[in-house]
C-alpha cells in the first residue's frame, strides 16, 4: 500500500525503487495502483486494462501474457499472418523480448506467434525462428488475418486488390481498411497492409495525405489518431 | 529519442512517462523518471538495467526509435484544397463573431474568383498525381448567403475530370431545399451549433434578437434523417458549467459523431478577448466532463489545442496548404484574419488573384511561414509539442518581444487538457497507454491507493 500518497498534502517519500502504477478513474476521482514491472509489461503487451473494482473474469489473464520470444538474429522477418508466404512487414528487433499476444499454425501445421509491435496490427514470427520464454502454453489461438495482399505492381490493379470506387479518406461501410491511390485508382486493403511505393496513402479518418504518417505502412486503429482533428480549425 | 516526463498535477512522486511521437505513455515515480532521464541522456545506461525494469521496457516498446518527423518544409505552396470565403453577410448575430458578419458593407466572392481558385487547385492535384481535390466553402459571414455563387462554384469543381471533395461551414440556417442540396451535393459539413436551445439562442440570435435553435435543429433533423455524416463545432463561453449539459444535449438530440469544441473569452464582436486565468481552469473542468460525457454517448469531442496522438508540423494546415481566397481577392492565410483591418491582415495577406491568375507573393509568404517556424522552436521544451505545433498563430502572436505569447493563458489550457487526456488513455490502456494496441480484457488489481 502506498501509504505516503494517501494524503496528497503530504511530501512525497523518496522512493528507493523505481515503479510503476496503473490508473484508474472512479467518477473524477483518479485511483494510481502500484504494479510490478513484469505484470504491467504483460497486461501492456495484451492490451490488457488492470483496473479495481471488477470482478476476476480469468484469474490468470495478467500472468499468461507474460510469454515472449527473442532472436539474437536481425534477419528474423515478421510477416502479416502466419506462413511464409504471407507478407513480409519488418524484421523483428534483435536481442529484445516481444510479448506475444496470439498464435496459429500455417497450413503446413507450422507453429507461429503473434507478437506485439508498436504500429504493426498484425505481426507474425515463425516458432522456428525464435526462443520463447515464460508461460505460452496459454497463448490463445487467433484467427488467422486474411490473406489480401494484392498490392498493384502496375498501373492495373490486382485480381485480389480491392478497388472499390470509394472515396479516399473514407472506409466503406461494413469495411474497416485502408485507402490508397495508385494512378489515380482508390484501392482498401486491411488494416496494416503494405502500401506500393508512390502511392498516395490515407488513413481512414482523413483526406490529407500529409496529415497522416503513413510510413510505408498504414495503420488504421479503431481510434484513429486523426479523427475529426486534423484537418483545418477555424475560429469563433 | 523524445521522451517527456511530466509531473502530475497536483499528485506528488507520480510522473507521466511520454513519447509523443511513438504514442507511449505509463505512470512512474520519481525514481523511475529519474532513471528514464538517465536511459536518454546516455544510452549505455540502458545495458545496466534491473532485469525486470529492463524487460518492462522492452515489452512495452520504449526503446522503438522514434519515427522521422513530419514533412516541416513549408517552402513550396501547392495547395490542393480552395478555401472560398464566400460574404461577410450573415443572417446571425453570434455574441463572439470574430468577422462581425453583418456589420460591413456586403462583400461577396464571386464565381470568376472561385473558378479561378478551383481551376488552381485542381491543376495543382493533377500535377501531383493525386486522385482529389478540395474545395471547401467557409466564413467571415454565412457562406451559404452567396448561394448562387457557391452552387455554381461547386457545380464548376464537379466537372473537372478529377474527384472534387465539397465541404461547408455553416450556421444552418438553411431552407429546405437547400437541406437537400447539401445533402446530395457535398461530402462533408462543419455545422456552427452551441448546445442546448438556452445556450444556442444566447449566443447565436439572429439579428432580431430572436433564438436560432430551432432553425438549426430542424436541419440537424433533416442531416439525420439522411444520414449525412457531419461535425458540430461549439463555442463555449462563461458559465462554463454549462458546457457538459450543452455536450449532453447533441449528444441525445443529434446522431453526430465528432464535435469539436473552442472556448471564447471576453466576448465581443468583431474580434476576441484574451484568454482569462481563472477563466481557462472552469474551462478544464468543464471540458472534461465534458469530454467523458461525449465518450459515454459513444461521441468524440476534441479540443484544437490538445490532441493526444497527433503528430503534425503544424498546428492548422489553413497557412500552409490552403488557398484561402476572400471577396476582394486577396489570398489570406487564417479564416479568421479575412478582413484588412485585422491585425495580423498585413502578415497574413500572400497574394491575390487578379485577372482569373492566382498569384501568390512569395515573399510574403515566406515571411509567415518563417514567423510561425520560429514560435514553433520556441515550443521545443513543451510536451505539446508534436500535437500542438506552436498553436494557432492567430492566438498567440503578440505586438511584444519576440512577437509571439510564450506559456499564456491558452497554452495552459493546451497543456492541461494534453495532461488529462494523457491520463484518460493510459487508463483506458490499464496502465500503459501504446497507440498500437487496443484494449481486450479486464482483470483485476489488488490494492488501490487513491489519492
Amino acid at each position: 500500500m502506498d501509504s505516503d500518497n494517501k494524503d496528497p498534502t503530504l511530501e512525497p517519500v523518496e522512493s528507493e525503487q523505481p515503479e510503476v502504477f496503473a490508473i484508474s478513474r472512479d467518477n473524477h476521482e483518479v485511483q494510481f495502483t502500484r504494479r510490478n514491472f513484469i505484470e504491467m509489461a504483460g497486461a501492456a503487451a495484451a492490451g490488457v486494462v488492470l483496473t479495481s473494482g471488477m470482478s476476476i473474469t480469468n484469474q490468470n489473464a495478467a500472468l499468461v501474457v507474460t510469454c515472449t520470444v527473442r532472436t539474437d538474429s536481425d534477419e528474423v522477418q515478421v510477416h502479416v499472418g502466419p506462413g511464409r508466404n504471407r507478407g513480409v512487414r519488418a524484421y523483428m528487433p534483435s536481442d529484445q523480448d516481444i510479448p506475444v499476444i496470439g498464435k496459429a499454425n500455417d497450413r503446413q501445421g507450422n507453429l507461429w506467434w503473434q507478437i506485439q509491435l508498436p504500429k504493426i496490427e498484425q505481426a507474425w514470427v515463425a516458432d522456428e525462428d525464435v526462443t520463447m520464454s515464460g508461460d505460452c502454453t496459454s497463448v490463445g489461438v487467433e484467427a488467422t488475418p486474411v490473406v489480401r495482399t494484392a498490392v498493384p505492381s502496375g498501373p492495373a490493379p490486382t485480381a485480389t486488390a480491392v478497388a472499390n470506387g470509394a472515396a479516399v479518406g473514407t472506409v466503406p461501410a461494413g469495411q474497416t481498411g485502408i485507402n490508397f491511390t495508385l494512378n489515380s485508382v482508390t484501392y482498401t486493403l486491411p488494416c496494416g497492409s503494405p502500401i506500393p511505393k508512390g502511392a498516395v496513402c490515407v488513413c481512414n479518418c482523413v483526406s490529407e495525405p500529409a496529415a497522416c504518417v503513413c510510413n510505408g505502412v498504414c495503420t488504421c486503429d479503431g481510434n484513429c489518431s486523426c479523427a475529426g482533428e486534423s484537418h483545418y480549425w477555424y475560429p469563433n | 529519442m523524445d521522451v517527456e516526463l511530466i509531473p502530475i498535477t497536483d499528485m506528488p512522486n507520480k510522473w507521466i512517462i511520454y513519447r509523443p511521437r511513438t504514442g507511449l505513455a505509463f505512470i512512474g515515480n520519481h525514481v523511475m523518471a529519474d532513471l528514464i532521464r538517465q536511459i536518454v541522456t546516455d544510452s549505455t545506461h540502458s545495458e545496466s538495467l534491473p532485469e525486470q525494469i529492463a524487460h518492462f521496457l522492452n515489452s512495452v516498446g520504449f526503446f522503438t526509435p522514434d519515427p522521422p518527423p513530419p514533412d516541416n518544409d513549408f517552402g513550396a505552396f501547392r495547395p490542393r484544397t480552395a478555401v472560398l470565403l464566400m460574404t461577410n453577410q450573415c443572417q446571425l448575430r453570434c455574441t463572439y463573431c470574430y468577422a462581425a458578419a453583418g456589420e460591413s458593407n456586403p462583400q461577396e466572392l464571386t464565381t470568376e474568383l472561385g473558378f479561378a481558385a478551383i481551376d488552381h487547385v485542381y491543376q495543382n492535384a493533377v500535377e501531383q498525381g493525386v486522385s482529389q481535390f478540395e474545395v471547401s466553402f467557409h466564413g467571415g459571414g454565412e457562406p451559404t448567403f452567396n448561394w448562387k455563387t457557391l452552387v455554381a462554384c461547386a457545380e464548376y469543381a464537379r466537372q473537372k475530370p478529377l474527384r472534387a471533395r465539397l465541404s461547408l461551414t455553416s450556421n444552418g440556417i438553411w431552407s429546405r431545399k437547400q437541406v437537400q442540396w447539401v445533402v446530395n451535393n457535398l461530402d462533408g459539413l462543419s455545422l456552427s451549433l452551441d448546445g442546448s436551445p438556452a445556450t444556442q439562442d444566447h449566443h447565436r440570435p439572429f439579428m432580431s434578437g430572436k433564438g436560432s435553435s430551432k432553425w438549426v435543429m430542424r436541419t440537424v433533423e433533416e442531416l439525420d434523417y439522411h444520414e449525412f455524416s457531419y461535425g458540430i463545432r461549439m463555442t463555449a463561453t462563461a458559465p462554463w458549467e454549462q458546457l457538459p449539459e450543452d455536450v449532453r444535449f447533441l449528444c441525445e438530440n443529434t446522431k453526430c459523431s465528432s464535435m469539436q469544441v473552442e472556448p471564447a473569452f471576453n466576448t465581443t464582436r468583431g474580434g476576441h478577448g484574451d484568454y482569462r486565468d481563472d477563466e481557462s481552469s472552469a474551462f478544464i473542468a468543464a471540458y472534461m466532463e465534458a469530454f467523458d460525457i461525449a465518450e459515454r454517448a459513444g461521441r468524440f469531442l476534441h479540443y484544437s489545442g490538445a490532441r493526444v496522438g497527433t503528430i503534425t508540423p503544424t498546428f492548422c494546415t489553413a497557412p500552409v496548404n490552403a488557398l484561402i481566397v476572400n471577396g476582394e481577392g486577396n489570398l489570406v492565410t487564417c479564416y479568421e484574419v479575412a478582413s484588412p483591418a485585422h491585425a495580423l491582415s498585413r502578415i497574413s495577406t500572400i497574394g491575390k488573384v487578379e485577372n482569373q491568375q492566382v498569384r501568390v507573393d512569395k515573399p510574403a509568404r515566406d515571411n509567415l511561414v518563417n514567423l510561425m517556424s520560429e514560435r514553433r522552436d520556441a515550443c521545443k521544451d513543451c510536451f505539446c509539442y508534436w500535437s500542438c505545433a506552436g498553436d494557432c498563430y492567430a492566438r498567440v502572436f503578440r505586438d511584444e518581444p519576440g512577437g509571439h505569447q510564450i506559456r499564456g493563458t491558452r497554452c495552459k489550457i493546451n497543456r492541461s487538457l494534453t495532461e488529462q487526456l494523457l491520463l484518460r488513455r493510459i487508463a483506458d490502456s490499464g496502465g500503459v497507454w501504446n497507440k498500437s494496441v487496443r484494449s481486450q480484457r479486464v482483470a483485476q488489481t489488488d490494492s488501490v491507493i487513491t489519492i
